[in-house]
């Protein structure tokens, strides 16, 4: 049997809001360490991995591992139903073909639960080693959202360019094209309005700004977010969620065409 | 052995080009590997195939890969008048029941063939061929996968199937304005072979890509080309990539990989790229 119970429900709808852009179908993994996710967007272009550790729940029972598919629209319609500041529980049999979330008010005068039919979804793991990456920079999340933002309106990708002066985001399109720099600024009295850059290597990599506007539904989970930036390696855009796990999102860089040495 | 079947009546433009009456009893169907006779060829049978690569026309011939329910490939080809006829009946990625084909010797040691194999099959006048409809599921996978060493004996612009752990991916070059990268993959035997991979292989599994590496994945390459002058392999037209298969053949891969992320033994690989290095040079003086 699944029982687990989260008294900061807002936070799975959160989490829900910020990967169902990307993901329609994905299973949610539960074993004893937590709940997890890790699915591919359509395209195959993209990668989420979600953690929810145990600990980080009220309750957390889970006899067995267990694998539950989910359609997040129809997931994310039900949560909705869920007030902010309600107390959510998902609990699931061994074997059983649905899930039940239930939602408590946080007086406890009102109980509602919502039974969601599960689907068989055959889904590839991707095995995600830890690498060491040559530049990881960490920025206010709300900042890498705007960025992202104001960059989509001029071109299609953007350029991440990590140096010792800081990191730069760049785009071109048929307007023109737009450079953005965040320097080092480590604020002692407001931290998560901190701008922190570890570099072992200068790295400079391609990506599309539609996934990255994707990833930026995140922002809310958290107000920090870690871009880990190495050659040839998928980036790595990461939002903590709150003490209990973090949402990764990974996408390669991009492979373009030299039009410059074409015939 | 699967016995001669008939499909509905009436299945449309395709039987237009029956050339034998329906009378006449059609030869035994057989699967590729069924053939083992070479003494009393050429033999006339029925088959089951899907076409997974159709190659271009040619004026007086057209080649074919087939592949029947097992997995097992072979080649095909249609001649002469024939050409116009299978050319118009036969789709890549289609299955079909096929009537009275031939199975002949490979002409491989005197005419260029796009796979190795002993046997080939001749697409003649009396051939009849038919939408296949039976709930029959060709495997996703071929039957069989070279280990390297064979490649490496196989005909330049020849045509493999493999199967290898993911060891190293070389930063991503542009040749010709084309994006391309060669991964080194090592099979069951510890050999190693560089794949060059282009364009559409690589933006399409560029997440894939980037991870394989990382996480020495499986992969299963097909139709893949020998380019005998670089030593390697390259993804070609028609190469399909697939990453981790649930294939029979995996198990014992598995434990390498296991090993190898335990001892990454990075000196086998270095060693191997300089080599190579060192026979390009001599390639590019020649």
């Amino acid at each position: 049997m699944l029982e687990l119970r989260l008294v900061q429900g807002s936070l799975l709808k959160k989490v829900l809001e910020a990967i169902r852009e990307l993901v329609n179908d994905a299973n949610f993994d539960c074993s004893g360490t937590g709940f997890s996710l890790q699915a591919m967007d359509s395209s195959h272009v993209a990668l989420v991995a979600l953690l929810l550790r145990a600990e980080g729940f009220e309750h957390y029972r889970c006899d067995r591992n267990l694998s539950m598919g989910m359609n997040l629209n129809n997931m994310a319609k039900m949560l909705r139903c869920a007030g902010n500041d309600d107390i959510i529980t998902i609990k699931a049999d061994d074997g059983s073909d649905t899930v039940t979330f239930m939602f408590e008010s946080p007086k406890q005068d009102k109980i509602a639960d919502f039974e969601m039919k599960l689907m068989d979804i055959d889904s590839e793991h991707l095995g995600i080693p830890d690498s060491e990456y040559q530049a990881i920079v960490r920025m206010p999340s709300s900042e890498f959202m705007r960025i992202c933002k104001d960059l989509s309106s001029i071109g299609d990708t953007v350029v991440i360019s990590v140096t010792k002066e800081g990191v730069k985001f760049s785009t071109s399109g048929e307007i023109g094209s737009a450079n953005i720099v965040c320097r080092q600024n480590q604020t002692i009295d407001k931290p998560e309005e901190a701008t922190i850059i570890e570099m072992q290597e200068p790295v400079s990599l391609t990506f599309a700004l539609r996934y990255m506007n994707s990833f930026t539904k995140a922002s809310s989970l958290s107000e920090q977010v870690t871009i880990s930036l190495s050659s040839e390696l998928p980036v790595v855009v990461e939002y903590k969620i709150a003490e209990m796990g973090y949402i990764r999102f990974y996408l390669a860089p991009k492979i373009e065409d030299d039009e410059e040495m074409k015939p | 052995m699967i016995g001669p079947t008939r499909s509905m009546a009436g299945s449309g433009r395709i039987n237009q080009n029956r050339t034998v009456p329906d009378i006449r009893p059609f030869p035994p169907f057989v699967l590729f590997d069924d053939i083992q006779d070479f003494n009393n060829l050429p033999h006339v049978k029925s088959i089951f195939a899907r076409v997974v690569v159709k190659f271009p026309r040619r004026h007086d011939s057209q080649h074919f890969i087939l592949q029947d329910i097992t997995g097992s490939k072979m080649e095909a080809i249609s001649s002469r008048n024939n050409v116009p006829r299978f050319d118009a009946l036969l789709t890549q990625g289609c299955t079909y029941t096929l009537y009275r084909v031939g199975f002949y010797l490979n002409r491989e040691g005197i005419q260029f063939r796009n796979i190795g194999h002993g046997l080939e099959i001749g697409l003649i006048t009396h051939t009849i061929v038919e939408p296949f409809i039976k709930p029959i599921q060709f495997p996703p996978f071929p039957k069989y996968l070279m280990p390297f060493h064979k490649v490496y004996q196989q005909p330049h612009k020849s045509f493999v199937d493999i199967i290898g752990i993911v060891l190293h991916l070389e930063p991503l070059k542009h040749i010709g304005g084309r994006p391309y990268s060669e991964a080194v993959l090592m099979d069951s035997r510890w050999d190693l072979i560089v794949v060059g991979v282009w364009t559409d292989l690589l933006q399409r599994n560029a997440l894939r890509w980037s991870l394989a590496r990382v996480d020495n994945n499986i992969i299963i390459g097909t139709m893949l080309r020998r380019n005998n002058k670089h030593r390697c392999l390259e993804t070609s037209d028609y190469s399909t990539v697939h990453f981790n298969p649930d294939h029979h053949t995996t198990y014992h891969l598995k434990t390498i990989r296991r090993s190898l992320i335990q001892n990454p033994r990075r000196r086998i690989v270095d060693k191997f790229l300089e080599n190579r290095r060192a026979h390009l040079t001599t390639v590019i003086s020649d």
